[in-house]
């Protein structure tokens, strides 16, 4: 890279970075994401702290002070509760706003097994299962501790798997999936802003500015790096905040499944999206100059992601019959490649041949795509208020045509 | 040496032919002027000097050679349309494209501290660009145009949205250029403003020279049987006098085509009832002579 290069490169990737849309687009979703996840957890503990009454008329269960302490023993936490003696005064409670709801255990409950709950608003959802902990403690009390204990406890269970060590897991399957669709959104929101920065460069006459410092291959490369480089921050961000996520999910979900990235995932990832953003960049590129407003580009780009999104909605597809027709054929065309390999390669094994095949036709389509800007970028930068016709664009690509000047 | 050499060059555009065998040379310390009517071909001659468009036919030259990636950080360029990125702020957008042209920070903050100086906006460096007026907005232009001190500076309409005051300001900065041995090359319609900056102009039209040469000659080829004079007397029924126009005392009289101004002020001095006090023959303003050039060039391909 030339220093020119790199001096666009970065300036493009400064002038991105500080933009509002851009750092709405990154911090933006995450923040939505965690704020909701936050919203939903102090709602759910606001309910978790409010106590709950049972009318125990079979007699069954353990004084709440009782219960608390074998709990606390046992290093665990239940919703708060509250004897009453009969329902009147529990209901009293309830509409006092004392309790968020309560239960009444009938007398023939060792036998009929069904209890009612009475509650104003929403009862809290893991009722029943709190209700369950509490009576099988109350009814195991005479028990040996050591039964009482183990009964409580959940098996840390190991998972054998004889389809082979690097099979993964679903739960690897789907954050792989979706880290791959995260990336695909960070390349187009980044790409959008690649399409905006040409055109206004052009219509201002910015370009012509340009041109006369450094050649027209450094501007082209060095936008299409920053903007790359730009990119990649965005899915670093969200990468650290999908990290973040998930470690303090596992941290509050025991039974939460190890993620697991085989070696040929890690390839897809890395050998299919750099050259596929790179290519994206290029054409992105390639609309911004020779259309005169952002807008008129949108048509196009629009087409462009919508192919690169098609095996999103495939998904199931993919997953349940990896190697059909429609998965085959996706894994060659060079928009789609990259989420339909990462769905396939996680699910089936994709022959070594077909790898590479996928492989050489999305860098052969960047090759082309650089190819292609690199010409229309020298026809279009500095056209003002015109844009560039299809018959152009084809003449240009013409192979015995003489390159233009 | 010649700061620019176009030696024959052509370029044509699909089937319009652009710029067809032009040639001229600036040299150091001086202004040259580039003057055409719109779509005459100036653009295009520019753009071939700066390297962004190579020519179909002849040779350009540049420092002595052709346009390289080196030369490109001694020459400023100011295009006709302005551009510089709204978006951001003054200083910024300075320091980048001075970086462009291989300057170090160090000295592009200094120099441009100066220049927003001199061009009153320095109180404005922290401000985007589309905060700025439309001459603040040239004004930077033409900063960022000379910040990197270039050998060869290309101004095109540099006075476009400038008032009197900064007219003169960005004018006596380019004469200074010239002194210090820069080459200038100016394409403007203003004539007023070549008449008393260029040293010599060339005039395009229809991709053609049309005119070449020092601005004096240039327009005492063009002068006719008109000639100024002051002093007492009837001046308006002289023999051999066709036409007679009088301006802030002096007159303007156009002679018929059997005398010559010579010959015509040999016999005025022998006139007894008339006291000349100033003799002169009329040059006419590059305007005028743009104006017949570039009519007579319309009307023949019309």
């Amino acid at each position: 890279m030339t220093k020119k290069t790199f001096l666009i490169a970065r300036h493009e990737f400064w002038r991105h970075i500080t933009r509002r849309s851009f750092i709405f687009a990154v911090v933006g979703l995450p923040l939505i994401l965690v704020l909701i996840f936050a919203g939903a957890i102090i709602f759910f503990s606001s309910k978790e702290d409010q106590p709950v009454g049972i009318v125990d008329q079979a007699g069954i269960t353990l004084p709440p002070a009782d219960y608390e302490r074998f709990l606390e023993s046992v290093d665990e936490e239940s919703v708060p509760w509250v004897q009453f003696s009969d329902e009147d005064t529990a209901l009293t409670a309830l509409k006092n706003g004392e309790i968020q709801a309560y239960v009444v255990l009938p007398e023939d409950y060792l036998t009929s097994h069904t209890v009612k709950v009475y509650h104003q608003r929403d009862a809290l959802d893991s009722l029943s299962l709190e209700l369950t902990d509490y009576l099988r403690v109350s009814l195991l009390t005479n028990e040996a501790p050591e039964l009482r204990e183990s009964f409580w406890e959940v098996p840390a269970t190991e998972f054998v798997s004889l389809a082979g060590e690097d099979t993964p897991n679903p739960f690897s399957v789907v954050v792989v999936y979706l880290t791959g669709f995260l990336f695909l959104i960070a390349v187009f929101t980044t790409a959008g802003f690649l399409i905006q920065a040409v055109v206004d460069e052009k219509e201002n006459r910015t370009m012509e500015i340009l041109v006369t410092s450094a050649k027209p291959e450094q501007v082209l490369i060095g936008k299409i790096i920053g903007l790359v480089g730009l990119g990649f921050v965005q899915f670093a961000i969200w990468a650290i905040f999908a990290t973040v996520g998930l470690l303090v999910a596992r941290s509050q979900i025991p039974v939460m499944p190890e993620l697991t990235i085989t070696p040929v995932t890690a390839v897809v990832i890395i050998g299919w999206f750099i050259p596929f953003y790179i290519m994206i960049a290029a054409l992105m590129t390639a609309i911004g100059i020779t259309v005169t407003a952002a807008s008129e580009g949108q048509q196009a780009a629009s087409i462009i992601s919508l192919l690169s999104m098609l095996p999103l909605y495939l998904t199931f597809i993919f997953l349940e019959r990896p190697n059909s027709g429609i998965a085959i054929l996706l894994s060659l065309i060079p928009f789609s490649s990259p989420l339909t390999m990462l769905a396939r390669v996680q699910v089936t094994e994709v022959s070594p041949s077909f790898l590479l095949l996928s492989w050489l036709i999305l860098v052969g389509s960047t090759a082309l795509a650089v190819f292609l800007v690199g010409k229309l970028f020298r026809l279009g930068m500095l056209r003002y208020g015109q844009k560039i016709t299809l018959r152009e664009i084809w003449r240009l690509l013409w192979p015995f045509r003489s390159s233009t000047k | 040496m010649n700061t620019v050499v176009i030696n024959q060059v052509s370029k044509r555009f699909g089937d319009t032919i652009a710029v067809d065998n032009v040639s001229f040379h600036v040299a150091p310390g001086e202004i040259f002027g580039l003057l055409g009517p719109n779509g005459a071909g100036k653009t295009t001659t520019i753009r071939m000097m700066l390297g962004i468009l190579q020519p179909d036919s002849g040779y350009i030259e540049v420092f002595g050679g052709p346009m390289t990636e080196e030369k490109k950080n001694r020459v400023g360029y100011l295009p006709e349309e302005r551009g510089l990125y709204a978006d951001l702020k003054l200083m910024d957008v300075i320091l980048y494209l001075a970086s462009l042209k291989g300057m170090s920070r160090k000295t592009a903050v200094s120099r441009a501290e100066t220049y927003l100086k001199q061009l009153d906006l320095w109180e404005h460096r922290h401000k985007k660009l589309n905060a700025l007026s439309r001459g603040m907005h040239q004004k930077a232009q033409f900063i960022v145009t000379v910040l990197h001190d270039p050998d060869l500076i290309i101004v095109d309409e540099p006075f476009s949205g400038l008032d009197p005051v900064n007219t003169q300001l960005i004018k006596n900065m380019l004469l200074d250029m010239r002194t210090q041995g820069k080459s200038i090359i100016m394409s403007t319609h203003q004539m007023h403003q070549v008449e008393t900056m260029c040293d010599r102009i060339v005039l395009i039209n229809r991709g053609r020279v049309m005119l070449e040469g020092e601005v004096k000659e240039v327009r005492r080829r063009f002068a006719g049987n008109t000639i100024e004079v002051s002093g007492n007397g009837s001046f308006a029924h002289l023999p051999h006098v066709i036409h007679a126009e009088q301006h802030n005392g002096i007159w303007h009289l156009a002679l018929d085509e059997t005398t010559t101004p010579h010959n015509f002020l040999r016999e005025l001095m022998h006139q007894d009832d008339i006291e000349i006090e100033h003799f002169s023959i009329a040059l006419p303003s590059l305007n005028e002579i743009f104006i017949r050039i570039v009519g007579e060039n319309t009307e023949v391909n019309q």
